[in-house]
């Protein structure tokens, strides 16, 4: 019997904590059980550093046929700041309507703020009166960065390296294969251009002509290229030589020139007549030799290369001895 | 093996005649020493030659002197609009006696024959020349005639008043060997073109040589000797006017629409090989070919809108090419 009334005394304590309880949960989240309207306001979190950013959910939910107006929210809420807002999202299910905002608010002041309550005004049905209804406020702590005294000053960190991505490197590559396919051209269009006359591309301005002509005829005599049967390419080189020297040294284009045409042009420049003379001869020589298959004595392979000799060394230009500046012969 | 030695001393001999004839003609024509050349040209190398000149510089004088100087048949032929291709070359005459067509021949049927004015001339009669010119032969009705040698032809345009001309395509013009364009004699030469003229009796050729000498002598210009060297610098030439950035030619690349034909390289070497012999030579030198290289290329060059806008012409052209390849 005892442990009967006991069991019924220990139930009656359960059933008044759980009224208690429900009592007080109810009263503390703002349900009005008499109304059905709940409004609900939270962050993510209340202790965050200076600057940070916190969500702010805004939410009521009322039956549909009630008439209720959302809070309109200011960009600043005392030292808090409304950094971006959604728009009013409103859902229906059954006979109820929900309503929600969320908002990104922050603070660049230190310190515990409040975030107050949120009115919605809602009117009653029946006698058409506004009536408040409020969520909770909510507490936020703004921290500064803990500076250490004790510490070095230190100097501001360098930029973050950053890594690279393909697309950075892009028009890099697109330049480079660029400048690949136009050096490539330019390769391929020099190779395909007339190589440049032998005699003239290896032309240092700095020597003068007659050094590389003088140079270029003891080269040949070396060859002993007639003394080969080579008689046609002794010759070919014997006058190449000459209308080089002759371009350089007087800048007449003897290398397009026939040799009645050279010679033309060195009778203008008031030459000595036996060096115009011997030239002639030798000229002639060579155009047999080239253009007819003549075969010259030895006598006249000596006498044309000293008269190469001969009309490089007397066209030299000379040094006046009391001047300093030069002449030509 | 050829020795050229002995070649150069027969050609030497055996071209004496050349020195005669050309002593003989300029008894009447004064002056005009490279056309008397160059028809000479085209007269040993079996070529024909449009001559380009201003009314008056003794073109038909020129040719008619050299028939009367080879003892050859001339026919002048004055080209005009109304102008039909058997006026040129012959028709069939219907004989009512013998009731029977006969051919009557044209002038074309001549050794030596002036086209003068042959852009005044509709197209159909410049083809009928034209088709004779290439094939030295005439069909008239249905029988076929071979034109007697030597054939040359030597068609002259007026460079002004060129309303209500014809101008020859350049297919045609491709046919004429040479194109020589003749300018105004010099203060002496006219002085005594004027007193020539002006005597009781202007003076006269005696015929000298007779068309087969001129047959002879072609023969002789095919053994003048052309040295490799000298083909390699006519092929230079030519191929230049094709591809002018090839031989260090860029600039001409925009003002040569279309290049010399192969015919170009035959009639070079050929001009050249007769040069020589007038040169009496027996073989061909750079200076041959420069000389009548103007001759065969200026009217084988087509140039473009940007080279008539500059004005430049295919002398300018030709003489850039000339400066440009270098001589072996």
């Amino acid at each position: 019997m005892k442990k009967i009334q006991n069991y019924n005394k220990h139930r009656k304590t359960k059933y008044r904590f759980i009224i208690s309880t429900l009592i007080l949960v109810l009263f503390s989240s703002n349900i009005l059980l008499s109304l059905d309207i709940q409004t609900n306001a939270k962050i993510d979190t209340n202790d965050v550093l200076i600057g940070d950013q916190i969500k702010l959910s805004l939410e009521v939910i009322f039956p549909k046929n009630l008439r209720l107006n959302f809070p309109t929210i200011p960009d600043t809420i005392g030292k808090i700041e409304i950094l971006a807002r959604t728009p009013i999202d409103t859902i229906d299910s059954n006979a109820q309507r929900i309503m929600r905002q969320n908002l990104i608010i922050t603070s660049f002041d230190s310190g515990y703020f409040e975030i107050p309550p949120f009115y919605f005004i809602y009117e009653k049905e029946d006698t058409k009166e506004l009536y408040p209804i409020a969520t909770s406020p909510l507490m936020v702590k703004f921290s500064t960065i803990p500076i250490d005294t004790a510490d070095t000053i230190r100097d501001i960190k360098p930029p973050l390296d950053v890594p690279y991505t393909f697309e950075e490197f892009l028009p890099y590559i697109i330049g480079l294969l660029l400048l690949a396919l136009t050096i490539y051209l330019v390769i391929q269009f020099l190779k395909r251009r007339k190589p440049k006359h032998k005699l003239l591309q290896d032309y240092d301005p700095k020597i003068p002509p007659h050094i590389i002509a003088l140079d270029e005829l003891r080269k040949l005599n070396d060859e002993k290229l007639w003394q080969k049967g080579e008689i046609k390419l002794y010759y070919t080189k014997l006058t190449d030589i000459i209308r080089t020297y002759i371009e350089r040294r007087f800048n007449i284009m003897a290398l397009e020139m026939t040799s009645d045409e050279i010679l033309y042009e060195l009778e203008k420049l008031n030459l000595d007549n036996g060096l115009i003379e011997t030239s002639r001869k030798m000229y002639q020589i060579a155009d047999l030799v080239k253009f007819a298959k003549f075969l010259p004595l030895p006598d006249e392979h000596s006498f044309c290369f000293n008269s190469a000799v001969e009309f490089v060394k007397s066209t030299i230009p000379v040094e006046i001895s009391n001047g300093n500046k030069k002449e030509d012969k | 093996m050829i020795d050229i030695k002995e070649l150069n001393d027969r050609i030497q001999s055996e071209s004496v005649f050349i020195d005669v004839l050309v002593k003989e003609i300029a008894r009447v024509i004064i002056g005009q020493k490279a056309m008397i050349d160059r028809i000479l040209v085209g007269l040993l190398s079996n070529g024909h030659i449009l001559i380009e000149g201003v009314p008056g510089l003794a073109k038909t004088l020129a040719i008619k002197t050299l028939a009367s100087a080879i003892n050859a048949k001339f026919s002048r032929i004055q080209f005009t609009p109304d102008l039909l291709p058997a006026d040129l070359t012959g028709t069939m005459i219907y004989n009512q006696r013998h009731e029977q067509f006969t051919v009557r021949k044209g002038p074309i049927f001549a050794n030596l024959i002036l086209a003068d004015e042959i852009n005044r001339a509709p197209a159909k009669v410049q083809s009928a020349l034209l088709e004779a010119m290439q094939e030295r032969q005439v069909t008239i009705g249905e029988e076929t005639f071979k034109l007697e040698e030597p054939f040359l032809v030597l068609a002259t345009q007026n460079p002004i008043e060129q309303e209500g001309t014809y101008p020859l395509p350049e297919a045609q013009v491709d046919r004429f060997m040479l194109k020589i364009v003749i300018t105004y004699p010099s203060k002496e030469e006219e002085r005594i073109i004027m007193r020539n003229n002006l005597a009781t009796e202007f003076p006269s050729v005696n015929p000298i040589l007779n068309p087969q000498d001129i047959l002879k002598a072609r023969e002789l210009v095919k053994d003048v000797y052309m040295d490799e060297k000298i083909e390699n610098y006519i092929l230079d030439i030519v191929f230049s006017t094709r591809k002018p950035s090839e031989f260090k030619l860029e600039k001409l690349q925009q003002l040569i629409s279309f290049g010399a034909s192969p015919r170009a390289s035959i009639y070079l070497a050929l001009a050249s090989k007769a040069f020589a012999l007038i040169k009496r030579r027996g073989f061909v030198i750079p200076e041959d070919v420069r000389a009548v290289c103007h001759d065969v290329l200026r009217h084988r060059i087509g140039l473009t809108y940007e080279a008539e806008a500059e004005n430049i012409n295919s002398e300018d052209i030709i003489n850039e090419i000339l400066n440009t390849i270098e001589v072996p």
